[in-house]
């Protein structure tokens, strides 16, 4: 068993990548210390702010505010945020709401698990554009079969619905159920010659693991009231009790490298900002798509003077997200979103195609979250009143759509973390800064979309259509860490393995070379087990 | 097992003073209206100071009632969305009395009356500000919006046959699935 000094392997971070990899290799026998910046928070807690936001940041989907920070660990805040840092021409795109607590940011995750196809692990070679991966998907097919095992996914056992097809094992459970308005747009998209998918996603369709079946409280995000939901604290606690240990509130700061440039300790603040020490054998770096190159980047030491893992200059670099667009409309007949959970069905047909050697592939997906807050919010600022005020919150409520398309962007060396050079918090520690452009082709991808749109938009008898002209973040951060062969442009090898550093890998997005256009947990799921897999192997040796 | 080393954060005041663990959660969920009330007392006192229900008086209420159109608003709600109004505008005091009187002298069937009548002056302002109180629960307060209540926030129901609060559980998994749907017309009636 770890103690709070020192430890087999050392995780900084508790999401679900974090915590996976710990598990991992507390069930191996190895002593495994967690540290992380964020607080430990119970679900009572959190749904309990959720439920005493006022309406107004229901409406303006607010999924920061009821998740409090710890003063040394910032995370974007909700409306005006000063932390996180952005410019460059997409600024905007990468507008990130993670959180830095126990558990991660899958605490306020859609529990969407989609896999990349096999051809977003070849796409320079397919398509000229992009990266390969250094591994096929082959090789990490057995680990998404592990990942959905271990999170719960529930999906379709239609084969016909499966993206991609290339699967070795069933999913866990069956889907959810669909409610009114996935049905009825599953049943218009398929006029139109488009098909609809059940999403496979991390909540219980059943009792599963423990934890119990969905309620339908359609607040996935920010906060399932049931933990029906997978979240990182799952495998946090199941790491616990394997013996492992949790220190949160615990900032690193510092990594001490050797004479081979091996890691042999990290520095962290604790919740009194004094600065504590911990030693390890093997060290894994899991703290989100921003902060794992932010902390890279900061730790730099005499040896490694461009940062930890670094010598490529590489770390920061290619950042990704999926940048997204809306479509809203307002149907004839009533829809009535918001039974089950926030999303249900998706169009996956354009996730492939010959076109993504000139334009980004990309998935349509109809929002299933409930109008009814944004409705009575937008009726009630109309200035109505009366039995005319009522009526408008109720047709709004039921007849109002929203659609969300993810766009697939490709890995640039120029999008880009670096640490701020005149902001830092209140460790002292820069802020990060994030330069965006999402590319031209993501543009072009998202002008080849709009006619399938609108046809949408007519299939589904809608008025009032209105499609956003400009990029939204998804919060699906990636790079920054990239993975490959070459330690002259990536930062890990095929393991995760720091070129640099022969004892320090990396779980999480940071490390994935392409995006798809799909939600990305699943995928950093899956790498982070094969990593842990290879993490377990090189102990031994 | 949880670390020695990990702590539990301060909860906001709010509905339930629980920790509660995922048993104790569910029994919360299923009796969330009770939960309202006692938030809402104390919300009273804590914002309004010496403003308590009774000091609230007959007149708002019913200014209040037919503002909404509604029979069955929470005296405590009531309290409490007074005492928030008053902090976000001082003149509104003498506006919603002006609209109280206005209110209770036969002149007018409804509210669409009211507000016809009103409109161009400041009391079509304090209308509007009484209105959005009561269907959003919350009042913008020196730039911040004041949560009251959620689940006696009026905005939920016109659509209470069709929706229901998000956070609260539906029903059982998939009971969703073959759920009537409900047409535009008619209104649900009123709780």
């Amino acid at each position: 068993m770890a103690n709070l000094t020192s430890a087999d392997v050392v995780v900084i971070g508790s999401g679900v990548c974090g915590a996976m990899v710990a598990h991992q290799a507390v069930q191996a026998g190895l002593s495994v210390l967690m540290l992380e910046a964020g607080p430990r928070g119970e679900r009572s807690d959190y749904w309990q702010r959720f439920m005493n936001l006022p309406v107004t940041n229901r409406a303006r989907g607010d999924m920061q505010s009821p998740f409090p920070q710890s003063p040394y660990a910032p995370f974007p805040m909700f409306g005006n945020d000063d932390y996180l840092i952005l410019k460059g021409r997409d600024a905007g795109a990468f507008r990130q709401a993670y959180l830095r607590a126990v558990g991660g940011t899958t605490w306020h995750w859609s529990g969407l698990c989609w896999r990349h196809l096999p051809v977003d692990l070849r796409l320079k070679s397919t398509y000229g554009v992009g990266r390969d991966w250094p591994f096929p998907y082959e090789e990490l097919e057995p680990y998404y079969v592990k990942a959905e095992a271990e999170m719960g996914v529930s999906g379709p056992s239609n084969p016909a619905e499966h993206s991609p097809a290339q699967r070795s094992a069933p999913y866990v459970m069956e889907s959810i159920a669909y409610g009114w308005a996935d049905r009825r747009f599953a049943e218009v998209a398929a006029r139109g010659g488009y098909k609809c998918v059940h999403i496979p996603q991390a909540k219980n369709s059943r009792p599963f693991d423990g934890r119990p079946g969905c309620c339908g409280s359609n607040s996935c995000m920010p906060i399932c009231p049931i933990g029906a939901l997978y979240n990182g604290m799952v495998h946090v606690d199941k790491a616990i009790a394997g013996g492992a240990q949790l220190i949160d509130q615990a900032v690193v700061y510092r990594i001490d490298t050797d004479s081979k440039n091996r890691v042999t300790a990290v520095h962290y603040y604790d919740r009194n900002k004094q600065s504590q020490r911990v030693t390890g054998r093997a060290f894994v770096i899991a703290a989100n798509g921003i902060e794992t190159p932010r902390l890279l980047l900061y730790a730099a030491n005499d040896r490694n003077p461009r940062g930890i893992a670094n010598s490529s200059d590489q770390v920061g670099r290619n950042m990704m997200d999926h940048p997204g667009l809306h479509m809203g409309c307002v149907t004839k007949d009533p829809m009535w979103t918001g039974h089950g959970p926030v999303q249900q069905s998706s169009i996956v047909d354009l996730r492939d195609g010959k076109f993504r050697s000139e334009y980004c592939a990309n998935r349509i997906m109809m929002n299933n979250q409930s109008m009814a807050t944004s409705a009575g919010v937008t009726a009630v600022s109309m200035g109505l009143v009366g039995k005319k005020l009522d009526a408008e919150i109720r047709r709004r409520a039921a007849c109002t759509l929203d659609f969300s398309i993810g766009f697939e962007v490709l890995p640039d060396p120029e999008n880009r973390l670096r640490l701020s050079a005149d902001r830092k918090d209140a460790l002292g520690i820069p802020h990060p800064e994030v330069t965006y452009d999402v590319g031209d082709y993501v543009r072009k991808g998202a002008d080849a979309v709009r006619p399938t749109l609108l046809n949408l938009a007519k299939l589904l008898d809608a008025t009032e259509v209105k499609i956003t002209d400009s990029f939204n973040a998804n919060n699906h951060v990636m790079g920054g860490a990239i993975m490959g062969r070459n330690p002259n442009d990536s930062v890990v090898d095929a393991d995760c393995r720091a070129h640099d550093h022969d004892n320090l890998y990396i779980a999480g997005g940071a490390t994935m070379p392409s995006a798809s256009c799909i939600n990305s947990t699943l995928s950093m799921v899956a790498v982070s087990l094969r990593m842990a897999d290879r993490l377990k192997q090189a102990m031994k040796t | 097992m949880r670390s020695d080393n990990s702590s539990t954060i301060p909860a906001l005041p709010s509905d339930a003073a629980v920790q509660a663990d995922r048993r104790k959660l569910l029994a919360l969920l299923l009796a969330t209206p009770c939960l309202a009330k006692s938030f809402l007392a104390a919300a009273a006192e804590a914002v309004a100071g010496e403003t308590t229900t009774a000091a609230v008086g007959g007149k708002f209420m019913a200014l209040s009632e037919f503002a909404t159109g509604r029979s069955k608003l929470d005296p405590e709600v009531g309290a409490a969305l007074l005492a928030a109004l008053r902090e976000s505008d001082a003149s509104l005091s003498t506006a919603l009395d002006d609209l109280a009187a206005d209110a209770s002298s036969g002149k007018y069937s409804d509210v669409e009356g009211l507000e016809a009548a009103v409109r161009g002056t400041p009391k079509h302002a304090a209308l509007l500000a009484l209105v959005s109180a009561w269907y959003t629960g919350s009042v913008p307060v020196n730039g911040k919006e004041r949560f009251i209540t959620l689940q006696e926030a009026l905005l939920y129901q016109p659509i209470a046959d069709g929706s229901h609060i998000p956070g609260n559980c539906e029903g059982a998994t998939n009971s969703w699935a073959d759920l009537p749907l409900p047409a535009l017309a008619p209104m649900p009636t009123e709780r």
